[in-house]
């Protein structure tokens, strides 16, 4: 049994396990090999933009950090291997917009957001007071209270992709992972939903992962920044990355994909 | 107060009884299919049971037995495939749908005699529905409704979001599995009122009603559950007072149900 399994909640003297490690991890689709040997760490409170041209292997790492692939090398999430890990709870997911849900769907925002909480109700068990009670506090933070029984299709894109970081934080989660969320959302709640999550980094200390290709937008936000283009290119803060021309490699890499499919 | 005529003979008595039971369980069934775009999940594993119907007609065993180990191995079958993403969701269904018929009517061609049971499990016959299988449709009934009143907010969380699910530790296979089993279950039991052939249109039609007018997933349920008893009540009175074949006049109902919900304007909160 490994002692960092011993959560860091209760025992608050040592220091507790990062919350998300990588070890040497790769991973190819068939021949493709699409991350080559990428460690990285996530401390607790880090803000961590991952960013990368298309097709750097950034919603990859994603998924591989959220158990849905299986890679080589190791990944341990709160110090626990992912093959052990159980407690999915602690992590809370956006997925990106578009790709999340029908727009028809007949779900009211107060339904998705306590949806949230389906497994740690407990399977086969109703939601109880607690339960809806967080969902409406999740609600709150998000600032859609007033929405709660409209369908979800009717909200906007930036309202819907809060309803989404609603109902991850019904769960209350320590890591709230987040794949490109502002993708089809307009400028003015982009802002919003940056201020947002700034609130839920510095107020709750939630760590955050967000997955990016919008390289300029990342780069001012966060407080780690991991650029990615199959291997790490680049692991630190902004300032240093700035310094050391790794954003600048990533922009180039970025417009020449561009410029290659155009 | 006299009773009405539709209700003082026992035949009809238990044909609307199992009416309501397959009314109630159809809709909530296909509420889930029709979300996740596996509607034809339906009929695929109506025409697997029809090939279990033969087949149990052919061994002399009773044709529900059949149908139900049928309808569940294809069920199996259907989320092996699929899962395995080796084939597309819907190639895979075809396969099987293809394959059921192409059994039964195999099955068919060997035995002799049993063409006109058959036809009744072609088009139902809810007016043959005995006490013995009344107490059938009832128990599998309850057991559809059971699972899915206890699994109720797992089944939301795959339906909307099967990844989100996947993340927060929901079994999703094994959810995905036994909603292919209630799949079966439900066709089974549809089987004798609609029939094999019709079976699909109620666990689909009504759903499809009721998700245009719907504001939230509980009263697409509900509403989807008022659509399908209506249908199927409308249906057997219809076939009853005017003599015509109640599993088609209870697709039709649905179908006039759909069909005036489409007039109506889209709820707009």
């Amino acid at each position: 049994m490994r002692t960092s399994a011993i959560s860091p909640r209760v025992s608050t003297a040592v220091k507790p396990p990062p919350v998300a490690e990588l070890e040497s991890v790769s991973f190819s689709y068939g021949a493709e090999q699409v991350l080559d040997q990428v460690s990285l760490r996530v401390e607790r409170g880090d803000f961590l933009g991952v960013i990368g041209p298309n097709g750097a292997g950034k919603t990859t790492l994603l998924r591989i950090l959220l158990g849905l692939l299986r890679s080589l090398g190791h990944v341990r999430l709160f110090g626990v291997d992912i093959v052990a890990f159980r407690d999915w709870q602690r992590i809370g997911y956006v997925p990106q917009k578009a790709v999340a849900f029908e727009s028809a769907f007949p779900a009211s925002v107060f339904e998705v957001v306590i949806s949230g909480r389906a497994r740690r109700a407990g399977l086969g068990r109703r939601f109880d007071t607690h339960d809806r009670e967080a969902a409406q506090r999740a609600l709150e933070t998000v600032g859609l209270l007033p929405y709660r029984d409209r369908l979800i299709g009717r909200l906007s894109g930036g309202q819907q992709q809060r309803v989404f970081i609603a109902r991850a934080l019904a769960n209350s989660p320590e890591l709230l992972v987040l794949d490109e969320p502002t993708v089809g959302v307009d400028v003015d709640a982009q802002e919003q939903f940056y201020s947002l999550l700034h609130r839920l980094n510095r107020e709750f200390g939630t760590t955050l992962i967000l997955v990016s290709h919008d390289i300029g937008v990342v780069a001012q936000e966060v407080t780690q920044l991991a650029c990615l283009n199959r291997t790490l290119v680049f692991h630190g803060s902004p300032q240093e990355a700035m310094r050391s021309g790794a954003l600048a490699q990533m922009y180039r890499a970025e417009s020449w994909v561009v410029a290659h499919r155009h | 107060m006299p009773f009405p005529e539709i209700l003082q003979y026992g035949f009809m008595q238990r044909a609307l009884l199992a009416g309501v039971m397959i009314g109630t369980i159809a809709p909530v069934i296909g509420i889930f299919l029709v979300l996740r775009r596996l509607s034809l999940i339906a009929d695929t594993l109506a025409h697997v049971t029809l090939a279990g119907v033969a087949v149990g007609l052919l061994l002399g065993m009773a044709p529900v037995t059949g149908a139900l180990l049928a309808a569940l191995l294809g069920a199996i079958g259907i989320e092996r495939l699929r899962s395995s993403g080796r084939l597309f969701g819907e190639a895979a269904l075809a396969i099987f749908l293809s394959g059921g018929l192409a059994v039964a009517v195999v099955v068919i061609s060997l035995g002799s005699g049993f063409t006109v049971d058959l036809f009744s499990y072609l088009f139902g016959a809810i007016t043959a529905v005995g006490p013995r299988d009344l107490w059938l449709i009832l128990t599998l009934g309850l057991v559809v409704l059971g699972a899915v009143a206890v699994l109720y907010k797992e089944l939301f969380a795959i339906t909307f979001d099967e990844e989100g699910a996947r993340v927060q530790g929901i079994p999703v296979d094994g959810l995905n599995l036994l909603l292919t089993a209630l799949v079966a279950v439900t066709v089974v039991v549809a089987m004798r009122v609609a029939g094999i052939l019709l079976t699909s249109a109620l666990i689909v039609i009504p759903a499809a009603t009721a998700l245009r007018l719907a504001r939230s997933f509980r009263s697409a349920l509900w509403g989807a559950v008022i659509c399908s008893l209506l249908a199927v009540l409308g249906g057997i009175t219809a076939s009853f007072y005017l003599d015509i074949a109640a599993g088609g006049a209870i697709v039709l109902c649905a179908i006039l149900l759909f069909a005036a919900a489409s007039l109506l304007p889209r709820p707009r909160t």
